[in-house]
């Protein structure tokens, strides 16, 4: 009977815990670079003659897209980073789209503002200050942060494994008679709410902008090649004893 | 007997398997991932995982169920609408008491698939094994502490539902010959299909039909075949009276389904859909989602029935009917996460046993679900890191293919061949 009581109340605890736990608030939104972080993207597919017939022949002369083309890279360094109640600001030197090796001096500075709360916004939300439609970063969790602002109908937010902001825009509808075409945008962020790949596509699934974050963590390599040493070494050792067992099998 | 003497019975047995220390091992390693989940996601994972998704699809399917496909969720909600009203109690608990419970559930759920697998173990075990329980429980134990059990916690998916109906109806396939019994099993297995379609593409495998090479004719049981067909169909359609009741329900279900907008454009699922479309995703190459489906059910789908036709395996081939339906559910459907795994390891554990002690394929098959309850979801993790690279979890792909090939090869060239008789 000692035993029954005690299992319950352990029980209850239990839930009585989990409840009190749960009732934390979770979503307090951060940054989730560092200041001198530098983030480098870079320009794997860039159709021009496609984005011309689409946006015009002036896309590439402002904003993130200018002087964009295939190849070409684009950095930011961090240079500051605030938090507080109303907004999340993000201050950094910008480096424009080139194919030089040696970055040299800055081309620009600039920051970026969000709500520190997403419901701060008014509903039917776009991006469309970008040229990219997207933004290149997001505070942090950024699947959480996606999902509760209120975007317009262009917009449908994926978090089921990748954050991605998956965006339509049919013809005509941004300005009058652009996009001359149907649209489609997927862009995917990684877990420090850097876009990690945009791809813009045209209605029938091709690719006419490509751009990549470029970046490897630097322990990835290492884990990799000992977790497949380990793994080659437990296949090599198993398949040994197990030959090794039937052979003493069969000689019995 | 009586229920005193049914928990003394219990408390016998789990003193006598206390014994063992892999069952120690394993009890405690289950405890925690119990423990650790419902801290993980009453806190952390809180908005973010499927059990959200269940929860608001029981509120929806309580005050406006036309909307059930249309709602917009985290993740979509594409099942049929009878497994909605399974949610139901844990939706009116509110969501933290209500997950918690649903834990509890999954918790119970995993000592009854544990009982039923043993169970199915003792009857198709060959005679040249082990007569001792020691292999039967050190098996039951991996498939207890297994990675795939913690990720199905944290999530609050219900792959253990889908587990416990396929084992029962397993069971009673194995069991009972006769029409009535076969009709219960296939009803079963339509209520899990009902869950989760995780066994929907195991349907075909249940035609007991077969080409006898030797005598080169085919061997068709008809009436068992409808009789078991019939069964399996009857729960299924119970969900077209809500689909006949609200039509606008069904027109989400198909748009959910069948529209091809659904998938997962990148991500980690070791379905060969998946990585196919990752590919193009990678690469930048146009792709259709439902052709790169149908292209790969055909291929690997069709394979399976083929050998499942030209088997020479005479016993228990039903057992061989759901390892090749779950293989080719997990192989073709673009959505093939780990916590499925849940599903085809049992089954795996029962095959080793139904094969004789020294068949040469059996340390192949042990490996592979040593594979997939401990390291096929470090690759998912692995994956997260370098998807920008390398976007393929390929190697659960790969050790599925491999299970594939060597039931395959078992089915076809029967025991001759593969087994190493001591």
């Amino acid at each position: 009977m000692r035993k029954k009581v005690f299992f319950l109340e352990f029980v209850f605890l239990l839930i009585l815990l989990l409840n009190i736990v749960s009732n934390v608030k979770a979503n307090d939104y951060q940054v989730g670079v560092n200041r001198n972080q530098e983030l480098i993207w870079k320009c794997n597919v860039c159709n021009i003659i496609e984005m011309d017939n689409i946006f015009g022949n002036d896309w590439e002369d402002s904003g993130i897209f200018k002087n964009l083309s295939k190849g070409k890279r684009m950095k930011w360094r961090i240079d500051n980073i605030e938090v507080d109640n109303t907004f999340i600001t993000l201050n950094f030197s910008e480096w424009g789209w080139t194919n030089r090796k040696v970055w040299g001096t800055k081309d620009n500075y600039s920051q970026i503002i969000f709500f520190s709360n997403p419901n701060d916004y008014t509903e039917e939300l776009n991006f469309t200050n970008y040229s990219s439609l997207v933004p290149f970063w997001f505070p942090v969790p950024v699947g959480e942060y996606m999902g509760e602002l209120k975007l317009n109908k262009w917009y449908d937010i994926d978090n089921r494994v990748l954050p991605t902001l998956n965006v339509e825009i049919e013809k005509d509808t941004l300005l009058p008679g652009f996009p001359s075409k149907d649209i489609k945008i997927i862009a995917i962020y990684n877990d420090q709410g850097i876009l990690n790949s945009y791809k813009l596509y045209t209605k029938e699934n091709v690719v006419i902008l490509d751009i990549a974050y470029d970046f490897l963590p630097i322990y990835v390599i290492p884990i990799l090649i000992g977790f497949f040493c380990v793994l080659a070494l437990g296949t090599t050792v198993f398949i040994i004893k197990k030959r090794k067992t039937r052979i003493y099998l069969k000689l019995n | 007997m009586n229920l005193n003497n049914y928990i003394k019975k219990i408390k016998k047995r789990f003193i006598e398997l206390w014994k063992f220390k892999i069952f120690r091992i394993a009890i405690i390693i289950h405890i925690f991932y119990f423990i650790l989940s419902l801290f993980l996601t009453l806190t952390i994972f809180r908005y973010r995982t499927d059990f959200r998704v269940y929860y608001v699809t029981a509120e929806v399917f309580l005050h406006d169920i036309n909307n059930l496909y249309i709602e917009g969720y985290i993740v979509p909600f594409r099942y049929l609408p009878i497994s909605a009203t399974m949610f139901i109690p844990f939706y009116l608990m509110g969501f933290n008491s209500g997950f918690i419970a649903f834990s509890f559930f999954n918790l119970i759920l995993n000592i009854l698939i544990c009982i039923v697998l043993y169970k199915i173990i003792i009857l198709i075990r060959k005679d040249d094994h082990e007569k001792d329980d020691k292999k039967v429980i050190s098996y039951i134990c991996i498939f207890l502490m297994g990675l795939p059990n913690i990720y199905n916690y944290i999530l609050g998916q219900n792959n253990l539902y889908v587990t416990l109906l396929i084992l029962i109806s397993l069971l009673l396939f194995l069991k009972h010959e006769n029409l009535l019994w076969n009709l219960l099993a296939s009803i079963i297995l339509g209520v899990s299909i009902i869950i989760k379609p995780t066994a929907f593409l195991l349907i075909p495998f249940l035609i007991i039909v077969k080409f006898d090479l030797k005598k080169r004719e085919i061997k068709f049981d008809f009436f068992k075949s409808i009789i078991r067909i019939i069964g399996v169909f009857i729960p299924i359609f119970l969900n077209f009276i809500f689909f006949f009741l609200y039509p606008l329900l069904w027109e989400g279900f198909l748009d959910t389904n069948f529209s091809g907008e659904n998938p997962i454009a990148y991500s980690f699922s070791f379905s060969i859909s998946q990585l196919i479309t990752n590919f193009c995703y990678f690469y930048n190459i146009s792709f259709n989602q439902i052709l790169i489906l149908f292209g790969v059910l055909g291929l690997i789908g069709g394979l399976g029935y083929l050998i499942f036709i030209f088997r020479r395996i005479e016993v228990n081939s039903i057992l061989y009917s759901y390892a090749f339906g779950i293989l080719i559910t997990l192989l073709t459907y673009f959505d093939s996460w780990d916590h499925h795994l849940l599903n085809l390891i049992p089954i795996l554990i029962i095959v080793i046993f139904s094969l004789p002690h020294y068949s040469q394929i059996t340390p192949k098959i042990s490996f592979s679900i040593i594979f997939f309850s401990f390291f096929s979801l470090i690759f998912a993790g692995i994956w997260f890191q370098i998807n920008h690279i390398f976007p393929y979890n390929i190697l659960p792909t790969f050790f599925l293919l491999f299970v594939f090939y060597e039931i395959s090869r078992y089915c076809l060239f029967s025991t001759k061949k593969m087994n190493l008789e001591v």
